[in-house]
């Protein structure tokens, strides 16, 4: 009930909770099996079976084994202790993962009700007569379970794949029960059910018809695929997609199914049946190992005084707080006396008129405020950097599903959500409506942005190559998935205009300016606070100020009057506020057969979205950028951003990087597998070496990026590792492991140089307590931990002294945004210049007494009259970039590294699982090793992320389908790399920014392309045991669906194709 | 749902998603089983129990097991000396999944702690800085390389957070400023 009260705003009035009736909880042993009440736990089901295994006889637990590999995985601990058996089987999800083997085992189920009594009826397939519908009466309610035990002679087994290993809804499921003549391979009995194949737990029963009394052997199993992939057609539009998968799936499981079984005939001496060794370990399931890990930090210089805490892995200054739950973010923040609550009403049709919004039925619902719509802003259209020309709230028109309509207010957040629900909006739809990069592509549907890049002469090149090929890749978006949603509270000050508006945002300055704008009033009357973000990624910069904005508009003295709060449910974080831009790479490479890349013609598409935003910005990093780390003699790219009826994106960590190298490093592997070297051959031969220039002109030192190649060689024993490899493979058929090594040369800072600027404010107070305040945003990644470090060494006082309470507009005006990796060069310097300022007028005082404490100086300095508070200036980074001459400086300097992954796959069901990373990353003198270490593994983990199973899902009509964790899956605990080492380059410097650090906030992400290369490598090796050699394509993520498919073989060749066209699949690639 | 009951005041408590994808907003339940005659305690999203579920039920939040104030729990501080906690949103949900764990086995294995984990998301941290700081509750494992034998490094005055043999060795109480 929980989810569909949630999500699909169904109201109940009255809630019972039966959990506490005795016989709904009871557990008891018969004869013939277990019975448990239907109110028990799954996690009490899964102790009661685990013990149950341990102590019956072998034969007995077939069926209770089965049930332990789906319960193993089956949602969270949490879920597991609060969910119910009985739930379970009655809500009747397709996807169940208990139905099909329940079923398959012949399991009974005790109803009750108050008129007929009780009964018993069989758990088959009868039982399941619609999508979550069941036999049941509707005033029956189950009591208990029978889960029978097994017999001699009676094997069961289960299988599941999803879109990430644990706490996932499965795609495709099964549970299979074969019963054989004693003593022999012949088939008694045989059933099977299969879940996500259909509306219901389905049954295949004329494929065991027709098997049974058949021996168990090779003529069976093709027979079987034949009639199982008769027996469920399911339909090229079936919901959730994926259709040929879960096509090809079913017969995974079959042959898993059919393996698992002849192994344990083999085992009883039963059958004849050979089968090559390098079968029998498909059956076998990944496990989780216990992770291993290595974390390599520089010395600091030899002579530091131990008071310094600078390149000291100092613990992040609100740690403690997180973890005890006493930080406060922007939600947490007590409401105000008269306090509302905004909910914001979005399109429902990808591009149409708006032909009237009605809010007459809302206005009159319990509690309800105020209504905003366009017209009732005073400057609804966008006039500032970076949003300019854009829309707060939609005007005539909508152009995604998903686009802010209007805005509700009113008491409570209940009662603001259901006077949003019941907004009625009349659409009149418009045409064209596009969705994907090629149909955006085709229509000529792009942003006017002009991004070409030339060096060389690409013709001539390609005249003289040995050899040319040419390919696209696309590659996936990303949501941010940060885990506070978008937040905002906005607080009038009922005079002159003034507002103080708490929010979560990397860009309050920027909150602030459209705050202004929009209710027509300067900028020195909002003021803008930051305490901290619970994650942001980018996801907080432009659309957290168009929630403000609108949010202002409400509080607004003419309007309300009164503080108003925001608060993004999930869902419509992830439907409304956009994520990284899908990118679409087009590439023509030229090559000679030593391995040496002399020409690439590259195109990138952006799938921008229904608006610019940053769009350009992050095409621009592409085209820049995608060079990585080689030097390609002749080089032609150029960045295009469509636009479509989707939410528009935004920044994301490494801003267009992760996709434009993504591109560069699959033609890197194409040129590989044509002239038959290794991957990490031919990019050593096309690496830059010593000073060279980049394909705009900069100039730069590639000794740091080789040594870090070198070393993550070396540490990750990159060598002897292939060679094993190999090994494993030529002795695994449907299991193979993959390995990639990847260097990275990502630019730091922003190519508009004026955004290479920041502020920092510190005081000083009588006690001797310093206050820091700068420009930059603590969205856990420790800068207000470096900030604290840079004061304590300048002014020569423990950290315990100083404070950084937020971040807000009133005390450093006009900040940049705390984003490209750049946050800690620009304010770390501007609070050392404060701190130098104060430090010099504090100098004679210090002399006159040189053994005093920090305390009597300051003391003495106040009663001296001596200004203890200063403003420090950073001017950054002079960077430009000259797009008529093609050269610039676009970036300040260059952070190397270099990644090595190791996966492993199941060629039959297309998981993966992650065995071991290597990364060495040049961060120069790190200020704090583990917050820097933090970085690079939460990086590398968002790229792992993005390149394997976060997959965005949209239908035909352009609505996004996965809005929760529940679809979309980011990596858990159980995805990173069972080993898992990170080194920080000794020995490195950088005269370019604060104490020779670098910036390490974003490169990372791309180098989660190394598991994508790695499982890519993987899947060549099992390709090459089909006969299929050379280049093939990948695209990213290499979702299981993507890897299972890739490695044809005998099953998927079986496998139906409907032809494009013939059907309306369920969902698109955008 | 729990989760509105108990965001009147305590905020420690995070909500992520509403249904119950993410853990943020894990909380401990204890309650007397009638039939095992013994109290109970598990984890749950507290965004998807509702309250008539908590009849003769104790709930304990985040607040419940520590703070800077007082006394922090040692799974707070473990997790925060070890670097697991960065954005910190997760944290408390993270805090909480380990701290019932605890309640159920003081000394867990680490298939216990990692399938205690699983349903807790992280977006900064990549989980290594989590797992270091909570296995050092586990029977089996050295929590670093350094340590010897049950002891946990991060335990003594000397701590050294990093696991390497070339990192700073003369690492003070310093870093542990709040």
């Amino acid at each position: 009930l929980g989810p569909d009260m949630k999500f699909k705003g169904v109201f109940h009035p009255v809630i019972l909770c039966p959990a506490r009736i005795l016989e709904m909880n009871v557990v008891y042993y018969t004869e013939y099996g277990i019975t448990f009440g239907a109110a028990c736990s799954l996690d009490l089901v899964k102790n009661t079976l685990t013990k149950a295994v341990s102590e019956l006889s072998k034969e007995k637990i077939e069926v209770f084994c089965a049930l332990l590999r789906q319960l193993k995985s089956l949602g969270g601990q949490q879920i597991r202790n609060v969910a119910s058996l009985g739930g379970n089987i009655m809500s009747a999800n397709p996807t169940s993962d208990l139905n099909p083997i329940l079923a398959a085992a012949n399991c009974t189920l005790n109803l009750a009700s108050a008129e007929a009594g009780t009964r018993e009826i069989a758990l088959n397939e009868d039982f399941f007569v619609g999508f979550g519908k069941t036999a049941a009466k509707p005033d029956e309610v189950l009591v208990s379970v029978h889960i029978p035990y097994s017999s001699k002679w009676e094997y069961m087994f289960a299988f599941r794949q999803a879109q990430r290993r644990e706490n996932a809804f499965s795609i495709v499921n099964s549970g299979m029960r074969v019963l054989f003549h004693e003593e022999t391979a012949a088939i008694e009995d045989l059933r099977i059910f299969y879940g996500g194949m259909g509306p219901t737990t389905v049954s295949v029963k004329k494929t065991c018809k027709e098997l049974i009394g058949r021996p168990w052997n090779e003529e069976m199993l093709s027979e079987a695929c034949r009639l199982l992939l008769d027996e469920l057609p399911l339909p090229g539009s079936a919901p959730g997609g994926m259709v040929e998968y879960r096509r090809a799936l079913t017969l995974s499981f079959f042959f898993k199914f059919y393996l698992s079984v002849l192994h344990r005939l083999k085992e009883m001496n039963i059958t004849g049946q050979d089968m090559p060794l390098g079968y029998f370990t498909a059956i076998e399931d990944f496990q989780n190992e216990t992770p291993q890990s290595l974390q390599i930090y520089q010395e600091v210089t030899q002579g530091q005084p131990s008071w310094d805490p600078v390149g000291r892995p100092i613990i992040h200054q609100s740690a403690i707080k997180q973890a005890t739950g006493e930080a406060v973010y922007c939600d947490d923040i007590p409401s105000l006396d008269g306090e509302l609550f905004m909910a914001l009403v979005t399109s429902s049709r990808p591009h149409a008129k708006i032909v009237s919004i009605d809010v007459a039925d809302a206005l009159n619902l319990p509690g309800v405020v105020d209504v905003i719509t366009a017209s009732g802003v005073l400057a609804n259209k966008i006039t500032v950097f970076p949003l300019e020309g854009e829309h707060l709230l939609a005007e005539a028109e909508v152009t995604c599903i998903g686009q802010i309509v209007c805005a509700v207010v009113a008491d409570t957040r209940v009662h603001a959500k259901r006077a949003a629900g019941a907004m009625k909006i009349a659409y009149e739809d418009l045409e064209p409506t596009v969705f994907t990069i090629e149909a955006s592509i085709q229509q000529n549907s792009l942003y006017k942005i002009d991004m070409k890049l030339a060096k060389g002469n690409v013709d001539e090149a390609f005249e003289i190559v040995d050899q040319i090929l040419e390919d696209e890749i696309h590659i996936g978006g990303q949501e941010h998935f940060y885990l506070e949603t978008n937040s905002v509270l906005v607080i009038p000050k009922g005079e002159d205009g003034e507002m103080d508006v708490f929010i979560a945002t990397q860009f309050p300055s920027f909150t602030q300016e459209l705050v202004a704008m929009t209710l027509g009033v300067p900028s020195n009357r909002i003021t803008c606070h930051v305490k901290r973000l619970g994650g942001a990624f980018g996801g907080k910069i432009s659309k957290a100020a168009i929630i403000a904005s609108i949010a202002a508009t409400a509080a607004e003295k003419y309007r309300t009057g009164r503080s108003v709060r925001c608060v993004l449910e999930r869902g419509e974080d992830m439907l409304i506020t956009g994520g990284r831009h899908p990118f679409l790479g087009k590439y023509k490479v030229g090559f000679m057969n030593d391995g040496r890349i002399l020409a690439v013609d590259v195109s990138f598409y952006c799938n921008a979205g229904s608006a610019l935003d940053e769009s350009a910005l992050v095409i621009e990093k592409s085209v820049l950028q995608f060079d990585n780390a080689y030097s390609i003699p002749n080089i032609r790219a150029q960045g295009y951003a469509c636009k479509t009826n989707l939410p528009s994106n935004t920044a994301f960590r490494g801003f267009g990087f992760p996709q434009g190298s993504l591109v560069t490093e699959n033609w890197i592997t194409d040129v590989a597998a044509k002239v038959g070297f290794s991957s990490e051959k031919v990019r050593e031969i096309n690496m830059y070496k010593g000073v060279e220039r980049t394909h705009y002109k900069q100039e730069f030192d590639a000794h740091s990026l080789w040594r870090c190649w070198n070393e993550c060689l070396e540490k990750s024993a990159y060598h002897n590792r292939k060679i094993a490899i190999e090994e494993f493979n030529k002795q695994h058929r449907w299991k193979k492991r993959g390995i990639a090594v990847v260097p990275i040369k990502y630019g730091i800072g922003f190519p508009s140089s004026f955004l290479n600027q920041a502020a920092a404010l510190v005081h000083i107070y009588k006690d001797g307590s310093v206050l820091v305040t700068h420009g930059g945003v603590e969205m856990g990644q420790g800068i207000h931990t470096k900030m604290m470090q840079v004061t304590s060494r300048e002014l020569r006082i423990p950290m315990s002294y100083i404070h950084i309470s937020e971040t807000s507009t009133n005390t450093v005006p006009n900040a940049s945004p705390s984003a490209a990796s750049y946050g800690t060069d620009a304010n770390g310097l501007a609070v050392k210049n404060a701190c130098e300022i104060l430090l010099q007028r504090l100098d004679p005082v210090i002399n006159d007494n040189p053994k005093g404490t920090w305390k009597d100086w300051i003391k003495k300095a106040y009663f001296q009259r001596i200004s203890l508070s200063a403003t420090g200036y950073s001017r950054g980074l002079d960077t430009k970039m000259d797009w008529e001459k093609q050269e610039g400086q676009p970036y300040g300097y260059f952070t190397f590294g270099a990644c090595c992954s190791v996966v492993e796959i199941d060629c039959l069901t297309g998981d993966h699982k992650s065995i071991r990373t290597d990364i060495v990353m040049d961060v120069g003198c790190s200020i704090n090793p583990a917050v820097d270490i933090g970085q690079i593994e939460g990086s590398f983990t968002q790229g792992l992320g993005l390149y394997t199973i976060e997959e965005l899902k949209y239908s035909p009509k352009g609505m996004l389908y996965s809005r929760g964790p529940a679809q979309y899956k980011i990596p858990t605990v159980n995805d990173v790399p069972a080993q898992f080492n990170v080194s920080l380059l000794a020995g490195s410097c950088n005269p370019k920014a604060i104490y020779s650090s670098k910036g390490i906030g974003e490169p990372c992400v791309f180098l989660g392309c190394t598991v994508f290369y790695a499982i890519k490598d993987a899947i060549a090796a099992a390709r090459r045991d089909s006969g299929l050699t050379g280049p093939f394509p990948l695209d990213s993520p290499a979702t299981p669906e993507r890897i299972r498919m890739a490695c044809v073989d005998q099953f998927t060749k079986l496998v139906p194709v409907d032809e494009p066209g013939t059907y309306g699949p369920w969902a698109i690639h955008i | 749902s729990l989760t509105v009951y108990i965001s009147v005041g305590l905020t420690g408590t995070k909500s992520g998603c509403g249904g119950g994808g993410c853990g943020a907003c894990t909380v401990m339940i204890s309650k007397y089983d009638v039939i095992q005659k013994k109290i109970l305690h598990f984890s749950a999203n507290a965004c998807l129990v509702p309250i008539c579920m908590l009849h003769g039920a104790a709930v304990i939040t985040v607040e419940g097991i520590g703070n800077s104030h007082t006394r922090i729990h040692p799974v707070q501080e473990q997790i925060a000396k070890a670097h697991g906690s960065q954005c910190g949103f997760c944290t408390p949900g993270m805090v909480m999944s380990m701290y019932t764990l605890l309640r159920n086995h003081p000394e867990p294995s680490m298939d216990q702690l990692q399938e205690a984990l699983a349903g807790n998301l992280c977006r900064c941290t990549g989980y290594r800085p989590i797992i270091d700081g909570c296995k050092t509750f586990c029977k089996e494992s050295a929590c670093c390389q350094n340590g010897r034998e049950g002891i946990c490094c991060l335990d003594e005055d000397n701590s050294c957070s990093s696991s390497s043999p070339d990192a700073v060795k003369d690492v003070t109480n310093l870093y542990y400023i709040l």
